[in-house]
């Protein structure tokens, strides 16, 4: 659980965002580089400190400017996936893992974290011969070992190849599911977010974007859209369209060729998402039609 | 090799190895300030500490006499509180050698400490770092090359203290007269060349030596940080 409501003033605008985590969901924080996403990830952590606002993360009060509450980094119990890694150089991968568990922070089993995220046979190795996803695996252990109350995770796939990308992905969702963790997951990606976030919210120059009400399962620029990762669920001939069940739930859709069971990639504007009256699903309005996976 | 020799060896051993254990710490602290904070007089610090790295040695010994003598502020407050007098002692050098080596040793260190990268700290402390802790589990390691070519070079500007050293304790065998000192007693005494030629000698091979020990334990350091 988590609550966020933060002003700070950065170079050429103000970073202000009001947003809240419920429960353990994948929370994307999605938008243009230099748009606040880090800066806002920094400020949850306590590496920067808000204006204005307050923070409330699993019913403590981290920080809030009215009552003059502001919570060291070191006791916020937030874990943080950093974008470039941040390894210890000193410290093998074993050494890393082990680090963040000291003073009763050790709730967290070891042996299932590193079975988790195929850590075996990385632990005598030393951080500067990994390969970068195998370097943020161990950062993603790392930060989970310290028994973390929340996951933040800026960019985590963004020094990793495309082919490994698909490699930790998985993972994430499994944190998730395993650790009943929340995570607060910041990605330019929409293929990445598409894959692992329940709900996604947009950030352009410090603010939330219009239409990416947090209750919105999913957003994305016009420019950008969002691609889904789909599968053909039933088709519904009477009213000439076909569900497809994807990461956020049931999408309805123009009628499809493709037979139920078959996988298909969705690209979705925006603009184009509403909520279907009497049904739990969501429609996609203009007929923009999905185009069947080879 | 004489006794006389031998002695002037182990006294140059012992006040070269005192003085970086006595300045580490120190210096430590010093480094750390002058690279992460600013603070008022902080030129005046960084300027008063470099001054033995300016000044001619034998003005820093006499300032030290001046200082530590029996009606000296420092020295008649030591010879009254505890009865230790530092002015023509053992450790009246090694205070001669650690202030003559204290500006090589704070800027090997401040300078590695700029190298840290802080980002690194950043991640020590949302995996429940506090300053302390911080310090010794990540910094510390960090700047540990930095550390160790600041020893190698106090401990080789200690041997080679002979100006401070001399106006400070003077020099006295078996008390003072380290290595730079017996060479040139030697120097000034008719035939003493053999002598003279064997403390060259031993210095030589004392300057390799620590040469060659700061190259391996470089080396060794660095694999482990991975640099």
């Amino acid at each position: 659980m988590l609550e966020v409501r933060v002003r700070r003033r950065l170079a050429t605008f103000d970073l202000d965002v009001t947003f809240a985590v419920e429960g353990a969901e994948i929370l994307a924080v999605h938008g243009p580089s230099g748009a606040g996403k880090t800066t806002l990830v920094n400020l949850i952590a306590g590496l920067d400190r808000p204006d204005r606002g307050r923070i409330v993360a699993d019913g403590r009060v981290l920080f809030d400017d009215a009552a003059g509450i502001d919570v060291a980094p070191a006791a916020r119990r937030i874990g943080y996936v950093f974008q470039d890694g941040r390894l210890f150089p000193h410290l093998s991968v074993a050494g890393n893992l082990r680090y963040g568990r000291h003073r009763g922070r050790g709730r967290v089993d070891f042996d299932q974290v590193v079975a988790l995220l195929g850590l075996g046979p990385l632990l005598k190795r030393r951080p500067r011969t990994l390969s970068g996803g195998e370097g943020q695996r161990v950062a993603i252990g790392r930060a989970l070992l310290s028994g973390p109350s929340l996951l933040l995770m800026d960019e985590p796939l963004a020094s990793v190849d495309p082919e490994r990308k698909a490699e930790i992905l998985p993972f994430v969702r499994r944190l998730r599911d395993a650790f009943a963790l929340p995570i607060l997951y910041v990605s330019h990606s929409a293929d990445e977010i598409a894959q692992i976030a329940e709900r996604t919210i947009r950030i352009e120059k410090g603010r939330l974007a219009s239409g990416a009400a947090p209750a919105t399962p999913s957003t994305g620029g016009p420019a950008d859209g969002l691609a889904l990762m789909a599968v053909v669920a039933d088709h519904d001939p009477a009213t000439q369209r076909t569900l497809l069940d994807t990461p956020f739930g049931r999408l309805s859709v123009p009628l499809r060729p493709e037979a139920p069971g078959t996988p298909v990639r969705v690209t979705v504007d925006a603009v184009s998402v509403a909520p279907v009256a009497d049904t739990d699903h969501l429609a996609v309005l203009p007929p923009r039609p999905a185009a069947g996976l080879p | 090799m004489t006794a006389a020799e031998l002695e002037a060896l182990r006294l140059s051993l012992l006040v070269a190895s005192w003085c970086v254990v006595a300045i580490l710490p120190p210096a430590i602290g010093v480094a750390w300030l002058l690279a992460r904070h600013d603070f008022w007089g902080k030129s005046l610090l960084n300027g008063l500490v470099h001054l033995p790295l300016v000044l001619p040695p034998v003005a820093v010994g006499y300032l030290l006499l001046l200082l530590f003598s029996r009606t000296g502020p420092l020295g008649g407050w030591l010879h009254d509180s505890f009865g230790i007098s530092v002015a023509f002692t053992f450790s009246g050098a090694v205070v001669a050698s650690a202030v003559m080596a204290f500006p090589l040793m704070v800027r090997a260190v401040r300078l590695s400490l700029e190298t840290v990268d802080r980002r690194l700290e950043a991640a020590a402390r949302t995996l429940g770092s506090g300053p302390v802790r911080l310090f010794w589990t990540v910094t510390l390691p960090l700047i540990a090359p930095g550390i160790l070519t600041g020893s190698i070079l106090a401990f080789a500007r200690s041997l080679g203290e002979f100006g401070a050293t001399i106006t400070f304790v003077s020099n006295i065998a078996g008390e003072t007269r380290t290595l730079p000192l017996a060479l040139y007693t030697l120097a000034q005494s008719p035939d003493a060349e053999a002598g003279a030629l064997r403390l060259v000698a031993i210095s030589i091979a004392l300057a390799l030596l620590a040469l060659f020990a700061s190259e391996l334990a470089a080396r060794r350091l660095q694999a482990r940080l991975g640099v």
